[in-house]
């Protein structure tokens, strides 16, 4: 099988979900990685990005209650999988290690 | 404020949203609507529709193909169709040749019948451009038509009418010819016209210019094709041509592309001249208004119509025509586009030039279109019968459709569809057969149309059209009973339902009726045409070869040309005359009369020599030939049987008659000649005079030779006999019997065409019939097997299957013969001398189809009757 790659926003989504956990929903994402990022993001970005972690197996969904907020649609919560954290460590001790390789440099 | 996104928007993100979705992002569109609804309704109506926006994208889009049964319900009929297809091949087959062989006779006959509509239509003024007809009441009252106006015509209509933007007249001369240097050959499709011709019609000049003065003198304009003919590879512009006998140095000042084949007339030359450039003693007659012979054009200013000059007319006759010769002389207006169709009624004149294209009759083409239509709904009933029994076979299919909620809408679109993907698949094969029987067509039709105007857009909306009357109607049938088929059987395998029966049978006869009609029409057409072409004319037209007299050294030599005529060896005997029989310029008449102006009888008039008799091998009745010494024949007469009988003669040899023409002269009867025929059969036998060569009034125009064989070398010594005593003017040889055959060329390339669809009508049929026979075949299979368990032998069991069609077959005859009988005796009307219709061709007819018909199913049912009936009780 290909290697499961992570994009850029999509890695971002994923954190977010996993930060939010069991809570995380696409209004409540989009909200704070505004807030992050300090940039507008639309949401049917957001839609995208969680439809395709979701397929990749790094996330898992299942619907909320049904409540007279939101027109009466329900809420579709996002939790990270063990795939999916398994993947964000991987990137994150990737980084961090070639992050230590850099030298001293100054620049002044 | 009621607080709601936008409608539509939400609408649309419901409609295009893949279901599994809609719920999480409308849900978030929502709730972020409604946060953001608390600080600005405005803003978050657009924010919301923009949201909606970026949602449309391909990822959330629903599949439509899954979802929308038409997109879904095509893929899966043309599956089921080509299943079918391999299943049941003949069916298929049947049905889709018998389209494709309709089709193709639908279109060949569409584009006969477009250039036929379309011929001189090319022309870029042709809806202002008239051609003037000439009226012209005899003194008994007579009144023939010809497109040989009075020569000032042209000139009064230009002065007199506003209306008239300008006005052209032309004029052919019989026989010419067209010499450069050594270069000299022979063509009478020549006119004399002058320069405003050229801005009448259409011509693309190639080089040079038609309207330059040349001095006052006469002008020559040539086609490529003459031009090339002419000069090889040299310049033609300015260069100095003769045309023998005629015009001695004429200046080419243009040359202009060949007309297109859709026109008419395809002058190879046209000589421009105001006719003040002829010899002195055509003088008169050019300017007089009480003559025939130029043919006049007419072009109209915009809005003008020939209406307003008509209602004009009184004066400018009064104006122009003396009380004498008013009563006898009327002109009409032919606009340009009617003149291949509408020129029927005219009589042939010598001045006319020579017709590339030969007039048709507007009946025919009608004809010949009825009959496409006829071979077209041939093949459209074989289909919707063929597919209404295939339908009602398809009781399980159309069940479990059905069953699985097909609506009847749905199940006839499936027969709509299957329609639509045979009828395409024929139209395929129709275009290949259209390719590959392109040349045999033009050769029937005598047509010279590319392949690619076949498929011009005028022709294709035609097509589509045709294509989309035979879809509709062929569908409707069959598709009715496959959705309405009964209910309680639909599960039932291979139950078949005998609905429709009367309906089918009464196609068939439909079918037959028409192929009947048309296999009695060809067999009357060419028992006709075969009657005309053998018939005892009087006279052996076959080897004969005429040769024109052409200028005033072969006339005065006659005699000594005779002489010189003869001398070989495979020269039976030559001749000279005035006219020849088949002659395609007019025949003078003169009226005879036993005493003085009392009872006229209008004979046609020959001068000829005491040859004549003999080379013609026609029979003396009574009395005796010419006798050859010049003054004792000079007032010597010889009449035909009809003359006689007309003239109320009981013994006519030595009596005498008076004849009077321009002048009136008594002359002594020596001898009566038996009947022969000297036009078309298409006309009467005519009282006929014949006088000697030196009569007064008619002056001889022809040699007849009589060969025995070799044709070439005499050909050759005639050459030689004529550069002998003329050597300015090219020899013109015809044969007599090709001149004839031009009387029936119409008619046979009519025939042709129609023996032609007709057969094609007799194999659409017995594919049809095959077709059905087949299946009825199919259904029978296991009666045949307990009948034959019972004892029935193979006749009995052939007899049982056909008898049904053998009555259909009796039906269509009944129906048809007393439609075939009208028409055709109506069409035979027109000759003077025709066949009977006889009971015999109606029997040909019916034992034709009957042949044809059954040839192609006695096969397949011999092969039932023959089979073992253990096989056929255990089938289905």
């Amino acid at each position: 099988m290909k290697e499961q790659s992570l994009g850029e926003f999509e890695e971002l989504v994923l954190l977010m979900v996993a930060a939010h956990h069991d809570e995380a929903y696409g209004v409540l994402i989009l909200e704070s990685l505004e807030e992050k990022l300090d940039k507008k993001v639309n949401i049917s970005a957001i839609h995208v990005a969680l439809k395709r972690l979701e397929k990749k197996g790094f996330v898992n969904s299942r619907f909320g209650g049904i409540t007279t907020d939101r027109g009466g649609r329900r809420k579709k919560f996002y939790v990270i999988s063990a795939l999916g954290k398994s993947m964000l460590d991987k990137q994150y001790a990737l980084r961090t290690s070639i992050y230590q390789e850099i030298p001293n440099i100054s620049f002044n | 404020m009621e607080v709601t996104p936008p409608k539509r928007a939400l609408k649309f993100l419901r409609w295009f949203c893949r279901e599994e979705f809609l719920e999480e992002i409308e849900g978030d569109l929502m709730e972020l609507f409604e946060k953001r609804a608390g600080v600005s309704l405005q803003s978050a109506r657009r924010k919301f529709l923009w949201d909606v926006v970026c949602a449309f994208r391909p990822i959330n889009i629903k599949s439509f193909t899954i979802n929308n049964w038409t997109m879904n319900a095509i893929q899966n009929y043309t599956k089921v169709y080509f299943r079918r297809f391999r299943k049941e091949t003949t069916h298929y087959l049947v049905n889709t040749l018998g389209l494709a062989l309709g089709f193709a006779v639908l279109f060949f006959i569409l584009m006969y019948v477009y250039d036929e509509e379309h011929l001189d239509r090319y022309h870029t003024k042709a809806d202002r451009i008239y051609r003037v007809l000439e009226k012209r009441t005899g003194e008994d009252g007579e009144v023939q038509h010809f497109s040989a106006t009075s020569n000032m015509l042209a000139d009064g209509l230009k002065d007199e009418f506003p209306e008239i933007e300008e006005t052209a007249k032309m004029l052919s001369l019989g026989s010419g010819g067209l010499q450069y240097g050594e270069t000299l050959f022979n063509d009478r499709n020549y006119v004399f016209a002058t320069k405003s011709l050229f801005k009448i019609l259409d011509f693309n000049i190639l080089a040079g210019d038609p309207f330059q003065d040349v001095n006052g003198s006469v002008g020559v304009v040539l086609n490529e094709t003459t031009a090339q003919k002419l000069f090889r590879d040299e310049d033609p512009i300015g260069k100095i041509v003769t045309m023998p006998g005629r015009m001695s140095s004429v200046e080419v000042v243009a040359v202009y592309e060949d007309l297109p084949a859709t026109s008419t007339y395809q002058f190879n030359t046209v000589y421009v001249s105001d006719f003040t450039q002829f010899p002195s003693y055509y003088g008169n007659w050019l300017t007089s208004w009480d003559s025939r012979g130029m043919t006049t054009w007419a072009l109209f200013k915009e809005e003008s119509r020939p209406e307003s000059v008509q209602a004009k007319k009184k004066a400018f006759m009064e104006k122009y025509y003396n009380d004498e010769i008013r009563p006898h002389h009327d002109f009409y207006f032919q606009p340009i586009a009617e003149m291949h169709l509408s020129s029927a009624h005219l009589d042939a004149f010598g001045t006319d030039p020579v017709q590339a294209v030969p007039y048709s009759q507007r009946q025919f083409v009608s004809i010949i279109f009825l009959i496409g239509i006829f071979v077209i709904t041939i093949a459209a009933l074989n289909y919707i019968n063929l597919s209404s029994v295939q339908a009602l076979k398809r009781t399980l299919e159309a069940g479990i459709r059905k069953v699985n909620g097909a609506t009847i809408g749905q199940l006839r679109f499936q027969l709509f569809v299957e329609t639509f993907l045979t009828l395409l698949i024929a139209y395929v094969l129709s275009v290949a057969l259209l390719i590959i029987f392109h040349s045999k067509f033009l050769e029937f039709s005598g047509k010279d149309i590319p392949l690619g105007r076949f498929f011009s857009p005028e022709l294709l909306a035609y097509h589509a059209a045709a294509f989309g009357v035979i879809w509709v109607l062929s569908s409707l049938i069959p598709a009715i009973y496959y959705s309405k088929l009964n209910h309680s059987l639909m599960l039932t395998r291979n139950v078949f339902v005998g609905k429709g029966d009367l309906l089918r049978k009464s196609f068939v006869v439909v079918q037959y009726g028409i192929s009947l009609c048309l296999i009695i029409g060809s067999i009357v057409l060419y028992r006709q045409l075969h009657f005309v072409q053998t018939k005892d004319l009087g006279f052996k037209n076959d080897k004969l070869l005429t040769l024109d007299i052409n200028s005033g050294a072969a006339r005065q030599q006659f005699k000594s040309i005779i002489t010189g005529l003869k001398a070989n060896a495979n020269v039976i005997n030559a001749t000279t005359s005035s006219r020849v029989p088949g002659e395609w310029k007019s025949i003078p008449s003169v009226e005879l009369t036993l005493v003085q102006n009392e009872n006229p009888v209008v004979a046609t008039h020959y001068a000829a020599d005491e040859n004549w008799l003999d080379t013609y091998q026609m029979k003396l009745k009574a009395g005796s030939n010419f006798s050859g010494i010049a003054g004792s024949d000079t007032l010597k007469v010889i009449l035909n049987e009809k003359a006689v009988e007309l003239l109320g003669l009981e013994d006519p040899v030595g009596k005498s008659v008076w004849l009077s023409e321009d002048t009136l002269s008594k002359m002594q009867i020596i001898g009566v000649v038996k009947d022969f025929h000297f036009q078309s059969l298409h006309e009467p036998l005519g009282p006929v005079v014949i006088t000697s060569w030196n009569n007064p009034v008619l002056g001889i125009d022809y040699f007849t030779i009589r060969y025995r064989e070799n044709v070439s070398d005499v050909l050759t010594h005639i050459e030689t006999v004529q550069k002998r005593y003329d050597p300015e003017t090219p020899a013109e040889i015809n044969f007599l019997d090709e001149r004839w055959e031009r009387y029936y060329q119409a008619d046979q390339s009519r025939s042709y065409l129609i023996l032609i669809a007709t057969i094609i009508s007799i194999i659409i049929s017995a594919f049809g019939l095959f077709g059905l026979v087949n299946f009825t075949v199919e259904r029978k299979t296991k009666e045949v097997g307990i009948r034959k368990v019972l004892g029935a032998s193979i006749p009995n069991i052939l007899q049982i299957i056909l008898r049904d069609y053998v009555v259909l077959l009796l039906i269509s005859l009944i129906v048809a013969a007393p439609v075939a009988w009208w028409v055709l005796s109506s069409w035979l009307q027109d000759f003077a001398y025709r066949i009977d219709l006889s009971v015999g061709v109606f029997t040909i007819a019916f034992a034709a189809v009957l042949v044809v018909s059954f040839a192609t199913v006695i096969a397949r049912v011999y092969r039932l009757a023959k089979s073992n009936p253990v096989n056929s009780l255990r089938y289905e």
